[in-house]
């Protein structure tokens, strides 16, 4: 039900001119399970900007992954999303209001594959066993962008090319167990992208290759990203990987956005008391060695309950009782640019805390960014 | 963030004294080869040369890192020096603190067990490598009654012993490993090499299947318990950035042997072989200020089974020449404690992680400032 009117209103909410190629609103995914509710993403608003690559942080089982199921509305049974608003901007042609579809549609599945599409951690996930690879795409092609079958696979051959496999016009008839683990993956990015999509949701694309394998994808999807213009959605927990590769950051935790920011700016200062604590629990090069890693005290939660006020706090090392136990922080702005759920950034009427990083810092020991190479 | 403080920081570096200068395990010339059979008769077609002339050491009370790409036979490495697969040819001499120097490549089977009290592993899938049908005290307590080491009230002690210094609580002993997480899982995998109080433990990928935060825990308590019991881990992992952490030395394999060894910042700062650069290259670096471009290794990794001609490293080689094509180089000490597998070792100048100078942005004076726990603030200039 997306009206003209509501459109534009978002499309300039922010700071004058925003494009973004897709906009979350409120967005709760429920699982309803003989057991209880599990709230996988439990009001998650998020801009994902046109062009830009949106890093996603968090632990397993933080919501991230349903978040990018739930853009292509294929959140696996009993899962469902009850709530919210997901409005697509294509490139080309009028804003689409994505939940209005059925999820069986041909509106979803003109939008699936042509202009929203997802890549995995095991590429075998995407990529049919019984088919060539060649095939696979083509299909694709087909059913987006033509009819014409020497054109799709034109089509297809330059883009295993562009992906970087050798031999493109060989592989067409090649079967995805003949390749090896990094080329399965340059496979299925080739697959993903051979739409040239809007929106590209990656869900821990690197996280089962080698360093050597993972940098080579790297290289393949900026270059592809630059190229198509595309934006990404890319869920990882691989703070390199999120500081190569994302303009922006979102981190979740049991559903929720606990802070957003640019990547630099996370980096340099992490705001939100569980982007600290994860950040400097993840070993990475220039932590001292054999130091103790950080540990986040506690474990998660039991699924079916809800946690009153903040999510974080039974585990928050700075939480503040009677407030963060009682009430639930909103995301709200930093700075210009940084946007935090935390009552240290902002009172409970959503005024900012004077001198918010002083508060933040007592008792939480040195952010991420004094670990990092100059 | 800088070297200075990276000594200085309270156990980051100085382990020196922890560090025996004993060797407890010394691995020379380590083969594993295993057979290809195909065809209608199952002929014998050839050999996978998984391990290919492995030489390492471990000194006593040290975590030696082995880093490699998938399939450079790391863990076949690890799993042929426990005597998990026989050996093809080279020579593993274990000094048992017991039994003395043990030849393992020819130990017999009741040789091997009394070994095995000493020499543990640890596997990387906490889901697989634990019996379902099993109860955590059972699984626990396993080797020991095994090896018939303890029973009764003893052996029960025992199990509440390590279970209770792994962070799992003694009554856990009844239930069985589903209704355990993947970390908890892991650390009963830990309480089970534990039990025989070994001195060397393998440590083969053990937090590569657990998530971030649960990571940090499981990487932690292997260091408490190295302090604690005066443990000695062979540690195989493929994430350099964990072995960067936990590692005091590294040793780097590609198909099949080691081509370079060193001290974790040595190694990592200014390694000696061109794999090792490229290795180390491709890591992205925790710094979104820092966007280059990883050093391209062109290829990908030759199959053991039919690796190339001389040098197995020279066809993605930017620096090779004629003699990589001809000849395998050995691994030699280039400078002391430093060990590589090229022939231009002295001569190329090649790239690690960038030296750390004192030129931090200002973004990470003001957050030291604020710190309160760590000497750090001090320690920049």
């Amino acid at each position: 039900m997306v009206t003209t009117s509501a459109v534009a209103e978002a499309k300039v909410s922010a700071n004058g001119q925003v494009d973004n190629v897709i906009e979350l609103e409120d967005l709760h995914v429920h699982f309803h399970t003989k057991l209880g509710v599990v709230r996988a993403v439990n009001g998650v608003t998020l801009e994902i900007p046109r062009g830009k690559v949106v890093g996603v942080v968090g632990e397993s089982g933080c919501g991230k992954s349903q978040t990018a199921f739930a853009i292509m509305q294929l959140v696996p049974p009993p899962g469902r999303i009850v709530a919210g608003k997901i409005v697509l901007y294509p490139k080309n042609g009028p804003p689409v209001n994505v939940l209005r579809y059925d999820r069986n549609s041909d509106e979803m599945r003109a939008i699936r594959g042509g202009h929203v599409s997802m890549i995995f951690q095991e590429p075998m996930t995407a990529l049919n066993p019984v088919y060539p690879v060649g095939d696979q795409i083509m299909e694709a092609i087909l059913l987006h962008q033509t009819t014409d079958k020497k054109e799709a696979a034109a089509r297809a051959v330059d883009i295993l090319g562009k992906v970087g496999l050798p031999n493109p016009k060989r592989l067409l008839g090649t079967y995805p167990h003949e390749l090896s683990g990094g080329m399965r993956q340059r496979a299925m990015i080739a697959l993903a992208l051979s739409c040239t999509p809007d929106l590209l949701l990656a869900d821990e694309p690197t996280t089962a290759l080698d360093v050597t394998t993972q940098a080579q994808i790297l290289d393949v999807m900026r270059e592809l990203q630059a190229e198509i213009g595309m934006s990404i959605l890319f869920v990882t927990h691989n703070l390199g990987v999120i500081a190569q590769m994302a303009d922006e950051v979102a981190v979740m935790y049991l559903g929720q956005l606990v802070e957003r920011a640019p990547v630099e700016e996370l980096f340099d200062e992490p705001r939100h008391p569980y982007t600290r604590a994860l950040m400097r629990s993840i070993p990475h090069l220039g932590t001292p060695r054999h130091a103790r890693l950080n540990v986040i005290e506690g474990g998660l939660p039991n699924q079916y309950s809800q946690v009153p006020g903040c999510a974080f706090h039974p585990r928050c090392p700075v939480a503040q009782p009677g407030l963060c136990d009682v009430y639930q922080p909103a995301l709200r702005p930093v700075t210009p640019t940084v946007e935090v759920s935390c009552f240290l950034y902002h009172n409970l009427d959503g005024t900012p805390v004077a001198a918010p990083t002083q508060t933040a810092s007592s008792g939480t020991g040195p952010p991420l960014g004094d670990a990092l190479p100059a | 963030m800088i070297d200075t403080q990276r000594t200085r920081d309270d156990g980051s570096t100085d382990r020196s004294d922890r560090i025996g200068a004993r060797n407890l395990l010394e691995v020379t010339g380590l083969k594993k080869h295993f057979p290809i059979h195909g065809g209608l008769l199952g002929r014998l077609r050839g050999y996978v040369r998984a391990v290919d002339g492995v030489d390492l050491f471990i000194r006593e009370g040290e975590t030696l890192g082995l880093v490699g790409e998938s399939g450079c036979g790391k863990s076949t490495a690890g799993r042929t020096i426990i005597r998990l697969y026989d050996v093809t040819d080279g020579e593993i001499v274990f000094h048992d603190p017991m039994l003395g120097k043990i030849h393992l490549e020819r130990a017999g089977t009741a040789e091997l067990r009394r070994v095995w009290m000493s020499m543990q592993m640890i596997f990387q899938d906490p889901f697989s490598s634990l019996d379902p049908r099993m109860s955590v005290g059972r699984i626990v307590a396993e080797p020991l009654v095994v090896n018939k080491i303890a029973r009764g009230s003893e052996l029960r002690d025992r199990v509440a012993q390590v279970l209770t210094a792994v962070g799992l609580r003694p009554e856990h002993v009844s239930r069985y490993p589903h209704a355990f997480s993947g970390g908890q899982r892991q650390r009963i995998g830990i309480a089970r090499a534990l039990a025989m109080s070994p001195k060397l433990i393998i440590c083969d990928e053990p937090v590569s299947a657990l998530d971030v935060s649960v990571q940090a825990q499981v990487l932690n308590l292997l260091e408490d318990l190295q302090n604690e019991f005066d443990l000695t881990y062979l540690f195989i992992a493929h994430d350099l950035s964990v072995v960067d952490h936990i590692s005091d030395r590294v040793a780097v394999m590609y198909v099949g042997y080691v081509v370079e060894v060193a001290p974790t910042e040595e190694l990592f700062r200014n390694p000696k072989m061109p794999y090792t650069e490229a290795l180390i290259g491709a890591i992205p670096p925790p710094n979104p200020r820092l966007r280059s471009r990883p050093v391209k290794l062109p290829g990908e990794v030759p199959s053991p089974a039919n690796p190339p001609s001389g040098c197995y490293f020279h066809p993605r080689c930017q620096y090779a020449q004629d003699v990589c094509k001809v000849e395998r180089p050995p691994l030699r000490q280039v400078s002391p404690g430093h060990y590589a597998a090229c022939h231009f070792a002295e001569t190329l100048s090649l790239r690690g992680i960038p030296t750390l100078t004192s030129a931090v942005p200002a973004v990470t004076m003001a957050t030291a400032s604020s710190v309160t726990p760590t000497p750090a603030a001090p320690a920049v200039p």
